[in-house]
């Protein structure tokens, strides 16, 4: 292969032929399947090289025929020759037709209906004419007839869509309509600059043109004026319509690497017939070739003429593209956990006819997007469906994951599994463990459960008295302090002195933390032990000063480890830990010994067996340590300042860092809220922080503005999620907050003639009362004794004890005492209320309304043609859901 | 994890929204074929269609749906310079429905881009933007009669609007709405932000968001259940996410900070984003037909997760290795010969 590519082009009847042209001729085929053993002869698309044609060299212009038993061009030269050839026939010169004046060949266009006649535009000469008709299998045309245009030049050429008028840009002035029905063409001629790359429409209406970098719409069925004018920043080279589409128009402009689409609409109502267009710049190329320079420019294009939005491009001289137009995907989202992918057309490419399979099978996604071909058109796009089946490019949607981690972890999923699963509604140790929480959640909730007490969440900064000031009770506080020099067991020496701290506050903080009183703590360790929460054991042995204890424990957790090392040797330290001497290694190790021991536990209990000078920074630092264990701590070993600054600067912390543990020091409080805020920042969780509002902030502040926000939030997603017993569930346990909502009722029952609320009567209505008075009691208003409405089915007035009336069997009955002995239920379960048409006010039990409406659409009442049922159901299917 | 389902929408044109209801039972599509199609998810979740009518004599911008508390109601915008409200109705047998118009909107003098109703605590209202840069704002009074929608508010921009999006959350802001310009021909900032001004009694622009520049195609307002921010996604050349806290100066106005993130790896064009229910999730759709996920990572910072792109959207054949080098006088040819151009072939026609 040599030289390079100028041009290429589809063959309109051959699906895979192509033929490129410049220095030489070339005919390809595209591969169907790409088998890597064969070369392909172009770099960026798989093809078989077929054949070429020596004998035209640079060709002006090329134009590929209709003609459907074999592929066949016509070239145009420079000096006027336009030559016929098949590439298969060595030559014949009867395919060849020279003017009588050598100038150049400026078009070609090919009659699709009959594809021997060849239109070809010639430059000016003198009084020559410009355009040729050519029947190909009569000989070179002769006659005047086939000769247009004297003493014009041709710019561009193109056929109309039912093949009878020619249309010509002529001398850079005007367009020219040749009708060639009539023996003696007639001419209808527009005046217009924009002569260059005529093309018709594929809907048949649309004729563009352009010139420098404006491009004109024409319709020609009012060809008088032009219907649109596009400019553009850029001049523009070739301009095409997409077969496949009834109006988009691609452009290539000079020196650009995009392709610019214009897609042509119109608006069709009585009164305007406005066009307008929608214009849209791609690059073909992939993004990993964008910035090697490879791909300056698309020089050429040339549509596919039957597949969907397919084209090949010319980018630089060899670079020749098999291009699609990106498939538009549409995606929105939904409450639920598909995301749909809306698309125009199967991915599969020529959509209809890969569906059926069959040359009959329903019309090809091309003659579906152009309600105004023409049958024949269509008819051959069915003829070749089967062929473009095998053809069609296996396409189908992928998933690149860039961050696997990050897209499989989704908060919404698990928000709404656990309010299925009744996150947050009974808080108590045990269901926390039953849930799949993630264990940051799961010990926030068990901290709260713990710290929660008296149904108030107080916060150890209100139980130690902190941030009171100096006030007389912080100093009466202070003054019930015990301070207690603590004896550092046998072996530590560590020789600072170590002070521990009690008061009543204290212990109470120490039993909030989750820490026991000192006679319960080998229970409790043995619980943390069960637990498997080993190192945590040791630690807060080691806190207490049972250094040997915890050496037992973690030599006892060795055993189970698999992988015990660590427990190991800290248990083999502890045994014979001498702070006085060791302490000194251990602060210069400490940094690098931090990062190396993993576990947090075990890091502060060296910490705190070597610290200096009551100097406690270090384990209190410890973040992998709970904050309740640490507060514990620093309850025991930290002067009444310094826990102060403690317990002020961790809250401090815990606002920053949107830390749900914080709550435990901070309760109930403003400062409460703000670390909800600052984890709702944070996390996006409006579950965790609109549930842990309703359990624990009860009180004053449970009606802060943003608490009632998160709130409603979250009742609105159940809501969109349809979880409604769970939204009501929720809804009563707010309701039980509220001590003022709780007393008053919001719905009424109200007699229709004198307005008085009849459901204090009912609920008045003593249980013990025999059945015939109640039922007589009833039937009218207690007010102004007017008849109270019937249920439509029974006819048994509102109010009226179903089970009592004598349709209904024992079973009934049962149910409805079963649902009275549940104290403080109402007397009658839902089925047995009474329910009304909002639209015509008709009604009856809501067990009998159900059962009507599972046959029938309309009202029970006979007159009444309403159909209620159908009034609210949002979908078809709302019948059956709820029955 | 979720899954992903193509359905095929058989709109005869270029499909350009799609936007679920309430409960994510239904789903809306609209298109340049003049139609608008309702699709319903049956009890296996397959969707399929269920009413399909042509609403506009122009391509069909997009489409919302009214909160379910006003009823089946959706408005939609065209190019016809209508914006129209639908309600579904019954129809006269049995447990058929059927959409009918219960208004046009006619006020707008250009093509009507986007239309959007207000969120639920605002009442019936719907927002809509016009080419022409005017937003217009309507209620209705009376929700049982959908046929009057009086103008509530105008708020007349310079620059053509394309897009627009209601703030759903009022937490700690007063109520915003975000509006998108695509001109392309200035270059300043193409954000709007407005809010009602109890002052002025009408909606007053706040804030221009000067950072974007390029022409926006889609906003989109990340529903906030309580966050001290809210989040404004933009379809632009790159995709943004526009932070915005609202602030109160030391004058006692009401302020709105802004801090703009950018975010570049589209390659293309964006065309539409959408955020899921917790805004933990951002989906952009590209030019290009690549969709992309976004989520934010533990250090807050959003992530392009995963990329969703439909085979045979661009090139897929891999250039040989070796492919035969261009001789460099093949190269002075074809310059040679693309100066001479003069004619060009339209080989279809």
């Amino acid at each position: 292969m040599s030289g390079n590519i100028h041009g290429i082009s589809w063959f309109p009847n051959f699906p895979d032929k192509f033929v490129s042209w410049g220095q030489e001729i070339s005919l390809y085929e595209v591969r169907t399947k790409d088998d890597p053993s064969q070369k392909s002869r172009l770099p960026y698309i798989p093809v078989n090289y077929l054949s070429n044609e020596t004998r035209y060299q640079y060709a002006r212009c090329v134009a590929a025929s209709y003609h459907s038993d074999q592929p066949i061009i016509a070239v145009g030269l420079a000096d006027g020759k336009i030559g016929i050839c098949n590439f298969r026939d060595t030559y014949d010169s009867s395919w060849e037709y020279t003017p009588r004046q050598q100038r150049m060949c400026t078009c070609l266009a090919w009659h699709e209906l009959d594809a021997n006649i060849l239109a070809i535009g010639h430059d000016k000469h003198r009084s020559d004419s410009c355009i040729t008709i050519w029947d190909i299998e009569r000989g070179v045309p002769k006659e005047t007839a086939n000769f247009f245009g004297v003493a014009e030049a041709a710019n561009s050429l193109c056929w109309d869509h039912n093949h009878r008028v020619l249309i010509a840009g002529i001398s850079q002035k005007s367009i020219k309509l040749f009708d060639l029905r009539q023996s003696n063409a007639t001419c209808q001629s527009i005046q217009t600059k924009t002569v260059q790359g005529l093309a018709v429409a594929p809907n048949g209406n649309y004729l563009c043109s352009y010139v420098d970098s404006v491009i004109m719409l024409w319709d020609l069925r009012a060809i008088e004026r032009p219907l649109r004018q596009i400019a553009s920043s850029r001049n523009h080279m070739q301009i095409a319509w997409c077969p496949t589409r009834s109006s988009l128009l691609s452009s290539l402009q000079r020196d650009s690497p995009y392709i610019t689409l214009y897609d042509i609409r119109s608006v069709d109502n009585e009164s305007s017939r406005d066009v307008y267009h929608v214009k849209r710049q791609i690059s073909p190329f992939p993004a990993k070739y964008q910035h090697s320079g490879k791909f300056a420019a698309v020089n050429w294009l040339s549509w596919h003429p039957r597949d969907f939005e397919r084209a090949l491009l010319l980018a630089d001289a060899l670079n020749i593209l098999d291009f699609r137009l990106p498939a538009s995907l549409h995606t929105a989202y939904s409450n639920r956990s598909k995301l749909p992918l809306l698309m125009q057309r199967p991915l599969y490419a020529p959509a209809g006819g890969g569906v059926g399979g069959g040359v009959v099978a329903s019309p090809t996604a091309g003659s579906s997007q152009q309600p105004t071909t023409t049958t024949t058109s269509s008819c051959s796009t069915n003829s070749v469906a089967s062929s473009l089946n095998e053809f069609s490019v296996g396409s189908s949607l992928s998933f690149d994951f860039l961050e696997r981690e990050l897209f499989e972890e989704d908060l919404l999923e698990e928000t709404r599994q656990r309010a299925q699963q009744d996150y947050g509604m009974r808080p108590d140790n045990k269901r926390f463990v039953e849930q799949h929480l993630t264990p940051y959640l799961r010990n926030v909730w068990m901290t709260l459960t713990n710290v929660h007490c008296d149904d108030r969440l107080t916060g150890l900064k209100a139980t130690l008295g902190v941030n009171l000031g100096h006030t007389s009770e912080a100093l009466m506080a202070s003054s019930r302090i015990e301070s207690q020099l603590l004896q550092w067991p046998d072996g530590i020496n560590n020789s600072n002195k170590l002070v521990c701290y009690r008061s009543e506050q204290r212990d109470l903080a120490l039993k909030l933390c989750g820490w026991p009183i000192e006679q319960e703590l080998d229970r409790f360790i043995d619980e943390l032990y069960a637990s498997k929460e080993f190192s945590r054991a040791a630690m807060i042995c080691v806190f207490h000063l049972k250094v040997l204890a915890a050496c037992n424990i973690l030599s006892r957790a060795a055993d189970k480890m698999r992988d015990p090392s660590m427990y190991r040797i800290t248990a083999i330290a502890l045994s014979s830990f001498n702070a006085d001497r060791c302490s000194s290694t251990w602060r210069n190790q400490r940094s690098s010994a931090n990062m190396q021991i993993q576990d947090p536990h075990l890091r502060a209990i060296f910490s705190f067996l070597t610290m200096e000078a009551d100097n406690f920074e270090a384990v209190l630092r410890e973040e992998g340590v709970s904050l309740a264990d640490r507060v514990a701590f620093a309850c025991k070993y930290l002067s009444e300042t310094k826990l102060a600054d403690y317990v002020k600067q961790r809250i401090q912390r815990a606002i920053e860092c949107g830390d749900l543990n914080g709550l435990l020091l901070t309760g109930e409080s403003l400062d409460g809220i703000n670390i909800l805020q600052a984890y709702m920042d944070a996390s996006f969780d409006v579950q965790t922080v609109a549930l842990v509002a309703i359990n624990y902030f009860r009180n004053e502040h449970f009606v802060d503005k943003r608490i009632q926000y998160w709130i409603a939030s979250y009742l609105d997603y159940l809501n969109s999620w349809g979880l409604w017993e769970k939204r009501a569930e929720l809804d009563i346990k707010i309701e039980n907050i509220r001590p003022s909502a709780r007393s008053s009722r919001t719905v009424f029952l109200s007699c229709n003639f004198c307005g008085k609320s009849v459901s204090n009567a009912l609920l008045d209505e003593p249980r013990t009362r025999s059945t015939s008075t109640s039922t007589n009691r009833l039937s009218s208003c207690p007010n102004c004794r007017k008849p109270l409405p019937r249920c439509s089915l029974c006819l048994m007035h509102m109010g009226t004890m179903m089970n009592m009336s004598a349709g209904d069997t024992n079973a009934s009955s049962s149910v409805s005492n079963a649902t009275e002995l549940q104290g403080g239920w109402p007397m009658k379960p839902f089925s047995k209320w009474f329910a009304w048409c909002q639209t015509c006010r008709h009604g009856g039990h809501t067990e009998h309304i159900m059962q009507w409406f599972k046959q029938n659409s309309e009202c029970p009442v006979s007159s009444c043609n309403c159909r209620c049922f159908d009034m609210d159901g949002t979908k078809p299917n709302a019948l059956r859901e709820i029955s | 994890m979720f899954d992903v389902e193509p359905i095929i929408a058989d709109h005869k044109d270029v499909i350009h929204d799609v936007v679920f209801d309430y409960y994510g039972r239904r789903m809306a599509t609209c298109s340049s074929d003049q139609t608008v199609k309702i699709w319903d998810e049956d009890d296996q979740g397959k969707w399929s269609v269920t009413s399909n009518w042509k609403a506009h004599s122009g391509s069909i911008w997009r489409v919302s749906w009214a909160n379910p508390e006003f009823g089946q109601v959706i408005a939609t915008c065209s190019f016809d310079r209508t914006a129209s409200v639908w309600e579904e109705v019954m129809g006269e047998k049995v447990s058929t429905r059927r959409w009918v118009r219960r208004t046009t909107l006619v006020d707008s003098r250009t093509s009507v881009t986007d239309v959007e109703f207000a969120p639920k605590y605002l009442g019936l209202l719907l927002a809509t933007a016009s080419a022409d840069g005017i937003i217009r704002i309507y209620e209705a009074p009376d929700i049982m009669n959908l046929s009057q929608w009086p103008v509530q508010h105008e708020i007349a921009n310079k620059l053509t609007l394309s897009c627009l999006s209601w703030n759903t959350s009022t937490y700690m802001v007063t109520q915003l709405l975000a509006a998108g310009s695509d001109e392309s021909a200035t270059p300043t900032g193409k954000v709007f932000l407005f809010a009602y001004s109890e002052n002025a009694r009408k909606c007053v622009k706040m804030e221009t968001v000067n950072d974007i520049t390029d022409p926006v195609t889609d906003v989109a307002f990340a529903p906030n259940a309580g966050r001290t921010f809210h989040m404004l996604a933009v379809a632009s050349k790159d995709l943004y996410i526009v932070n915005i806290r609202g602030v109160t100066d030391s004058t006692g106005n009401a302020k709105l900070d802004l801090q703009t993130l950018k975010f570049s790896e589209h390659n293309c064009p964006v065309w539409r984003v959408c955020w899921n229910m917790l805004a933990t999730m951002l989906i952009s759709t590209g030019d290009d037909g690549c969709v992309r996920i976004w989520r934010m990572n533990y250090t807050r910072q959003w992530k392009c997760a995963a990329v969703l792109k439909a085979e045979g959207s661009g090139p897929t054949y891999e250039p040989n290795p070796t492919a035969p080098a261009l001789a460099t006088t093949a190269a002075a040819t074809a310059k040679f010969y693309k100066k001479g151009t003069i004619g060009n072939q339209v080989p279809w026609h």
